[in-house]
C-alpha cells in the first residue's frame, strides 16, 4: 500500500496541489486524470523520487519501473542490451517472445518502429525487479490498433507479474479499459476517487472532468 | 538517378572532378609563370614527391611530425576533457576557466608560436603551441556536449538504478562522442597544420617544417610545393581516419 498524507508540491509561489490523500492499493492498477497542467506527471514524478514535495508518502516499495510517453530507450544499445542494462540477471528470450519483438532483439532504437519502441519500453518495465510500475500517458499518440495491441500486451505481461500499477491518462476509454481505480486531480484536490468496476463510472468521470 | 548511383557521384565522382580542376588550374598557372622557381608543374612537384619518398631523411622527418602530432592532440583532447569533466561538475571552475579559454582563443597564434619558440625549444616547441591552440576548440566541444547530454535518458537511468559505470560508459560517453567526433577530427588536421607551421619557424631540424624551411632557403620550389602536398594529404587521411573509426568507436561504446 503506498499512502499520501497531505501531500503538497509547488514551484516557487506556484502551487500545483495540496492537502493530497489517496491511498493506492498493491496490485492494483490506479489511473490518474485531470486537465493538462494539473500535476498528473509531478505525482509520477514525486512517487518515483524525481522531485521533492512537502506531506508524507507511506511506501514499501524499494525499486520503481516507470514507462515514458517517448520510451527513453539508449540509442546506441541493441534492444537486448536496453533490457539486460536494467537486469541481467534474466533470461530474456521468453519475454522477447511473449512482446513478439524476438526478431529484433539485436536491432539499435532508431531502427525500431514506434509499436516496437514501445514494447521494449513497457517490457523493460516489466523485467526490471520492482513493485511500484508508474507510466505517463504510455498510450498517446499511438493509431487505434498499435494502442490495442500495447494495452493487450500490458495486460498480458501484468497478469504474469502484477504490480502495482499508478498511470496518467487523458483517455476515459483506455482508464476504464486498464484500471481499477481512477483518480482525478481538479483544481489542486483530488476531486474524484472511485473504483472503476461500477456502473455509471463513465458519467462520474465525464461529469468531474467538463463541469467548471 | 537511384540512391547508390547518387551516392557514389557525390562521395567519389565529385571530389575526384574538384582535385582534376584544382590541378588544371594549378597546371594553367604554371604554364604562364612558365618558371620552376616561381610555380613548378604539378608534375614537376609529383616527381619531387617520388624523390623525398625515396629519402630516409623525409621519413624521419615525416614520422617525427606525425609522432608530434599524435602526442600534442593527444595531450590537448585528455587535457580538455578533463577540464570540461571538470567544469561540467563545478560551476565555479567553469567560470574560472571561461577568461582564461577566452584569451587561449583571442591569443593570435604566430604569437603563441614566437613565445614558446623563446620560452622552450625548437623541439617542444611546436607541440606545446599545437596543445594550447587546439585546447579551446576541444574543450567547448565536450563541455558543450556534457551541457546537453539527454536529461531525459539519465533521468530514466535513475530511476532504473542503472549502475554509474554504465551510465558513464554506455550512455554519457557515447552522447558526448557523438557530438564531439567531427570537432576531434578536424582539431586533428588543425593540429597538424599548427605543428607544421610552428616546426618552420623554430625551424626544428628533422621535421616537415624544417623541411620546408631548408627548402624555403634555398628556393626549392618543387621541394616546397611537394612537401605542402605531402601535409595536406596527411591533413585529409587524419579527418579521414577519425571518421573511418567513428563508425567502430560508436559500435565499441
Amino acid at each position: 500500500m503506498i499512502e499520501l498524507k497531505n501531500v503538497k508540491k509547488q514551484y516557487d509561489d506556484n502551487v500545483v496541489f495540496e492537502n493530497l490523500n489517496i491511498n493506492f492499493e498493491n496490485k492494483q492498477i490506479t489511473a490518474i486524470m485531470g486537465e493538462s497542467g494539473c500535476g498528473k506527471t509531478t505525482l509520477l514524478n514525486i512517487l518515483a523520487g524525481l522531485t521533492d514535495f512537502d506531506g508524507t508518502i507511506k511506501k514499501d516499495y524499494d525499486n520503481v519501473s516507470f514507462v515514458f510517453n517517448d520510451n527513453r530507450l539508449i540509442p546506441n544499445l541493441t534492444v537486448e542490451q536496453n533490457l539486460k542494462i536494467v537486469n541481467n540477471n534474466i533470461d530474456l528470450t521468453p519475454f522477447l517472445k511473449f512482446a513478439e519483438i524476438e526478431n529484433v532483439r539485436n536491432y539499435y532504437p532508431k531502427q525500431l518502429s514506434s509499436g516496437m519502441a514501445h514494447r521494449v519500453s513497457l517490457l523493460r518495465a516489466f523485467i526490471y525487479p520492482s513493485d511500484l510500475l508508474l507510466m505517463d500517458e504510455p498510450f498517446r499518440n499511438l493509431d487505434v490498433v498499435l494502442k490495442l495491441k500495447l494495452i493487450n500486451l500490458f495486460k498480458n505481461l501484468w497478469e504474469k507479474d502484477k504490480k502495482t500499477v499508478i498511470f496518467v491518462s487523458h483517455s476515459i476509454e483506455d482508464v476504464l479499459n486498464i484500471a481499477d481505480n481512477v483518480v482525478i486531480i481538479k483544481n489542486k484536490k483530488i476531486a474524484l476517487s472511485e473504483k472503476c468496476k461500477q456502473k455509471n463510472i463513465k458519467k462520474l468521470i465525464t461529469n468531474c472532468l467538463t463541469k467548471e | 538517378m537511384n540512391k547508390k548511383t547518387k551516392k557514389i557521384l557525390e562521395n567519389v565522382l565529385y571530389p575526384i572532378c574538384v582535385i582534376v580542376i584544382i590541378f588544371l588550374i594549378w597546371l594553367i598557372f604554371a604554364e604562364i609563370t612558365n618558371s620552376e622557381f616561381i610555380l613548378p608543374t604539378p608534375f614537376q612537384t609529383f616527381q619531387e614527391i617520388g624523390n623525398l619518398f625515396s629519402s630516409g631523411t623525409f621519413w624521419i622527418a615525416f614520422c617525427n611530425t606525425l609522432l608530434r602530432t599524435l602526442l600534442a592532440f593527444l595531450s590537448s583532447f585528455v587535457i580538455a576533457g578533463l577540464l570540461a569533466l571538470l567544469a561540467f561538475k563545478f560551476k565555479a571552475i567553469e567560470k574560472i576557466l571561461s577568461p582564461f579559454i577566452s584569451i587561449i582563443r583571442a591569443t593570435p597564434t604566430i604569437a603563441v608560436i614566437l613565445l614558446f619558440i623563446i620560452w622552450t625549444n625548437a623541439n617542444i616547441a611546436p607541440i606545446l603551441v599545437s596543445t594550447l591552440v587546439v585546447l579551446p576548440l576541444l574543450y567547448t566541444a565536450i563541455f558543450s556536449s556534457l551541457k546537453n547530454l539527454d536529461k531525459d535518458l539519465l533521468q530514466m537511468c535513475k530511476i532504473y538504478k542503472i549502475k554509474n559505470k554504465d551510465i558513464i560508459f554506455k550512455v554519457c560517453i557515447p552522447q558526448v562522442w557523438a557530438s564531439t567526433y567531427l570537432t576531434v577530427s578536424s582539431s586533428l588536421a588543425l593540429n597538424l597544420k599548427l605543428m607544421v607551421a610552428a616546426e618552420v619557424l623554430a625551424n626544428t631540424t628533422k621535421s616537415l617544417g624544417g623541411l620546408m624551411q631548408g627548402a624555403k632557403i634555398y628556393f626549392e620550389m618543387s621541394e616546397l610545393l611537394a612537401l605542402t602536398v605531402v601535409t595536406v594529404v596527411l591533413a585529409l587521411a587524419l579527418e579521414y581516419f577519425v571518421n573511418l573509426l567513428n563508425r567502430p568507436i560508436r559500435r565499441w561504446l
